[in-house]
């Protein structure tokens, strides 16, 4: 018999690593990435440019802003979805190779600048396995979330996007942060309270820092310790609103606040005790099943618009008075087609594995979101 | 970012931070001390100090050795009570390190709030951090006393290059020229400057692009007792860990292998011969050759 060889781990998966930020916009997510920047980890350029939601800059990267929107519009899924089965839409992506390759070698590009690159994004929670998969071979991946309480989170949310209804947002919240906890778990994780990092930001950034196993903490200078404290705006505090004012159901409300309850009580590292977990999983279960109430009640008005918008993009373009006049029926299987073929299209741009460098292609992503019109 | 009232999460209103701007005729320079425990130093460091700076800030923490009246009976020696103040800081104040990191830095038991509700005290155009333990050199008064003219036209950061000295007795003491400490100890005393919460201890916070002001290499040293407790304000003394705390590594390997009858690399002995007390002797412009001829 011959022991089975150990093979030793590579060293880059030691001193190589990837933070990435999983989390729902207008969570913090911004201040703390630009923090841990200060502190000296490297963000992939070019980002995307600060506007008016974000003065101070996303600290995200634009090549990975482009290829996770690209991958969404293929799936069909929003940035803030609500929809429990959005994760099995995206689900299949984490085992496209083409699209894994070419995120490994931007990752693997990454690296040449330093060994904490950082990686922020709201549409990154929908690719957690894929981002994985991707690092497998150049570095460990580490995983942070910024504790927002989910009030302020869609108050914010309704302030600077054009306006989803406040009980879309509350169940956006609870979906993504629902399933990037379960997402993340067995990975090197931290919690980070939005609070925290207003109130006393060197001890939250201490405290990430230990829970993903980072050493951006032990190398700081001075210089960087000051830009730090130059980051946080003393303005940016709590907002004023209340579920009420926001017209968010009772439903959701009680879901939502259970769910950040659960959340309060993980530590920074997001090891707690079973109890804790399997509320988690409860309050995942509980959701689906809210969800699943809302979309089965909702469904003569679903039909109702798809029937609408269906008719308005036939009839606005093809009809003519002396055309047959178009059944729904008839609708449906011509707008059928045109999904058929939009869909194809696009399936082969995306397995041509071809490129996409951030200086080229669509125009400058500059929010997570629609805008406000100012 | 500009500087802001803070009040303390404790309520105590007499301990609020509350800035003022400098008050027109108060002079150029403040020396802010924030001591515990220094009588033994005092007689050191105030009388150089009152003669580069027109005021001193004393903020006694809870010293229990008579600090302040030490510092009142030199500075009445030396004629210029009119330009001391002294407080009392009455709260225990987080040691450096991991105390330092658990203590919110807006409670009156932080060193970073404890540092801004000192230096709002100052009134003059600039502010100098200085510690209890700091003896400033002939040379080192005379570039002092010739800031107070040269930094009128600018905002600029002062560093001051600083040697640790080991005193075994009035007559030796041994000098480190293996660690050389060049941090910020002044700038003025404007809304932009302040000091925020660090990793291990408080940090001053300045807007960016300024012109330093560099004092000359034997501008003070710091003194440290042998047969004291030079590491009582750290909450723990694992300095290796952190490439921030090498300096204190430093130290903290010089003290224990002086204490244990060792001369460490780059550690000079210094002998008084005559009557004159070893740090007196320091203080001359020729002692630099101690730091110098090592470092």
């Amino acid at each position: 018999m011959f022991a089975e060889p150990c093979l030793p781990v590579p060293r880059s998966l030691v001193l190589n690593r990837l933070i990435l930020i999983a989390g729902a916009s207008r969570s913090g997510t911004s201040l703390f990435s630009g923090m841990l920047n200060a502190l000296g980890a490297y963000v992939p350029q070019p980002e995307v440019v600060p506007d008016d939601t974000n003065p101070r800059g996303f600290s995200e990267p634009r090549w990975v802003v482009e290829y996770h929107a690209k991958l969404l519009r293929t799936v069909g899924v929003q940035v803030a979805d609500a929809r429990p089965d959005a994760w099995a839409k995206t689900a299949e992506i984490a085992h496209n190779r083409s699209l894994r390759v070419e995120l490994e070698r931007w990752v693997r590009r990454q690296f040449r600048h330093g060994d904490h690159v950082l990686v922020k994004d709201p549409r990154l929670l929908w690719f957690i396995p894929l981002w994985v998969r991707a690092a497998d071979r150049i570095a460990t991946p580490r995983f942070a979330t910024v504790l927002r309480h989910p009030l302020e989170v869609i108050q914010s949310q309704q302030t600077y996007y054009v306006a989803w209804h406040p009980n879309n947002r509350a169940a956006a919240w609870l979906n993504t942060m629902l399933f990037t906890e379960r997402a993340t778990r067995g990975h090197l994780r931290a919690f980070v309270p939005y609070d925290e990092l207003l109130g006393d930001w060197m001890l939250a950034l201490s405290r990430a820092n230990a829970a993903m196993g980072l050493q951006l903490v032990e190398n700081a200078t001075a210089s960087q310790m000051r830009l730090v404290n130059q980051l946080v705006d003393p303005s940016l505090r709590r907002s004023d609103a209340t579920w009420s004012s926001l017209g968010v159901d009772q439903r959701l409300v009680d879901l939502t606040e259970d769910v950040w309850a659960l959340f309060n009580q993980l530590n920074t590292a997001g090891t707690v005790g079973t109890e804790t977990i399997t509320g988690l999983d409860s309050a995942r279960a509980a959701y689906v099943e809210l969800y699943g109430f809302a979309e089965t009640t909702a469904q003569s008005s679903v039909f109702a618009a798809q029937r609408a918008r269906l008719w308005s993009l036939l009839t606005a373009s093809r009809w003519s008075p002396n055309q047959t006049p178009l059944t729904p029926t008839m609708a449906a299987q011509k707008l059928a087609a045109r999904a058929r073929r939009t869909g194809l299209r696009a399936l082969r741009q995306l397995g041509s594995g071809s490129s996409s460098d951030g200086t080229t292609g669509p125009p400058p992503v500059t929010s997570t979101e629609p805008q406000r019109p100012q | 970012m500009l500087r802001r009232d803070i009040r303390n999460r404790e309520g105590l209103e007499a301990f609020d931070v509350q800035w003022r701007d400098p008050e027109p005729g108060a002079g150029m320079l403040t020396a802010v001390l924030r001591v515990k425990n220094e009588a033994e130093s005092l007689p050191w460091v105030i009388p150089g100090l009152l003669r580069a700076v027109e005021s001193i800030v004393l903020i006694d923490n809870e010293s229990d050795d008579g600090t302040p009246d030490v510092a009142r009976q030199v500075t009445k020696e030396q004629r210029a009570e009119d330009r001391l103040e002294v407080l009392q800081y009455p709260f225990a104040v987080s040691r450096c390190g991991p105390e330092h990191l658990e203590t919110p830095p807006d409670s009156v038991s932080s060193l970073t709030y404890f540092y801004n509700w000192s230096f709002s005290r100052v009134r003059t155009r600039y502010c100098l951090k200085w510690d209890g333990d700091m003896v400033l050199t002939v040379d080192g008064e005379r570039a002092f006393d010739e800031l107070r003219w040269q930094l009128e036209g600018v905002d600029g950061i002062i560093q001051i290059p600083r040697y640790p000295v080991y005193v075994e007795s009035a007559d030796v003491a041994y000098v480190d020229g293996g660690v050389t400490n060049r941090e910020p100890w002044g700038w003025p005393n404007k809304a932009s400057f302040f000091h925020g919460k660090g990793f291990e201890w408080e940090i001053p916070l300045w807007p960016e692009g300024l012109p330093f002001v560099r004092l000359p290499e034997w501008t003070c040293f710091e003194l440290k007792w042998l047969d004291a407790d030079e590491f009582q304000h750290w909450s723990n003394v694992g300095f290796e860990n952190h490439t921030r705390t090498g300096r204190k590594a430093r130290e903290w390997s010089v003290f224990h292998g002086l204490r244990d009858g060792r001369l460490p690399p780059e550690v000079q002995r210094v002998v008084s011969a005559g009557p004159d007390h070893v740090i007196d002797l320091l203080r001359q412009p020729d002692a630099a050759r101690y730091a110098r001829d090592v470092g």
